[in-house]
């Protein structure tokens, strides 16, 4: 399949993930939507780095620094999780919710 | 009974024209999955259902990255994201209790036109910036020096063998313990940081 048409998929999954954080208010299913964001940087970096493989005029190995950057992602993407589920059971503790529009503190 | 056989006949046809290669008929198939689980991953409004439907998400990705050459990181992709994130995001939403619809999200309320106009907004820029050929031209110029698996004088089919290894773990180690070995190393100290972290906050008294 051509690349484009991942990047395509890549775009529409980015937006979904965008759509979601600013509509939900449950704060997981808003670190859910940034998780689909991530994935969706994924998908653009494996595409382009077989694109550039493809193409012919580049070392493989060069090429292959497309896939090794999915595992820094998917790294970032797990101590984010890890902290930011940390917060969340933080905050829950001292407000007994998880809705984003209860915490307003830093707000005004 | 007789428009099943017309419709796999035509099927079969569509195959032998290569119109509908198999590959493609994959690639659809895991789009539809991605979309359709990521949209309902936004719009349902139980949080349980929301990380099912992000785990079909991960499923059909890795598809893709298998699409792509890269075997291993569909691997990855399942172990870490579908095994190991996911049920980090239940046990929490267990942990919590919040396995219910939230009572403010009964109302889609005043955020769904400013999410749109957003949404929109992004689709038009990401849309430009990855359909644009231009941006997928190779770079140019001198490339920086890399660890490679062709040496300068490689025969050409040493060179193929090289390109035919392309995402395989020996290609993925090469890189990844030569030309970012210190981003490797600079990783686990985000890992070890995030772990500090997750227990200076979790922990009611340290």
């Amino acid at each position: 399949m051509p690349t484009h048409y991942y990047l395509a998929i890549s775009a529409a999954l980015f937006t979904i993930g965008v759509m979601g954080v600013l509509l939900r208010r449950n704060a997981i299913v808003i670190f859910m939507c940034i998780e689909l964001m991530l994935n969706a940087a994924n998908l653009a970096f494996v595409a382009t780095a077989r694109h550039f493989a493809l193409a012919g005029n580049i070392d493989p190995a060069r090429a292959m620094s497309g896939q090794v950057f999915v595992f820094f992602v998917m790294t970032v993407a797990a101590a984010e999780v890890a902290v930011g589920l940390a917060i969340i059971v933080a905050l829950f503790r001292n407000r007994s919710s998880i809705d984003v529009d209860d915490v307003n503190l830093l707000k005004y | 009974m007789t428009v099943f056989i017309e419709a796999a006949a035509l099927l079969a046809q569509l195959l032998e024209e290569s119109v509908l290669t198999a590959d493609s008929l994959l690639f659809g198939f895991a789009s539809l999955l991605v979309i359709a689980s990521a949209l309902m991953v936004v719009l349902t409004r139980h949080p349980v259902y929301s990380a099912l439907f992000l785990v079909l998400t991960f499923i059909g990705l890795s598809v893709f990255f298998l699409q792509l050459g890269a075997p291993f990181l569909a691997a990855v992709q399942v172990i870490v994201y579908a095994g190991a994130i996911m049920v980090l995001f239940v046990f929490v939403i267990m942990l919590l209790g919040e396995d219910k619809p939230m009572a403010s999200e009964q109302s889609r309320g005043a955020h769904l036109p400013l999410g749109i106009i957003f949404g929109l907004l992004t689709v038009l820029m990401l849309g430009y910036l990855m359909t644009n050929p231009s941006q997928l031209k190779a770079p140019q110029g001198q490339p920086p020096k890399v660890h490679t698996l062709v040496s300068a004088n490689a025969t050409d089919s040493e060179k193929a063998a090289a390109y035919a290894e392309f995402g395989s773990v020996r290609a993925i180690g090469n890189t990844l313990f030569t030309d970012y070995l210190f981003a490797f190393e600079a990783t686990s100290i985000v890992l070890l940081v995030a772990m500090v972290g997750v227990v200076v906050l979790a922990k009611k008294r340290l």
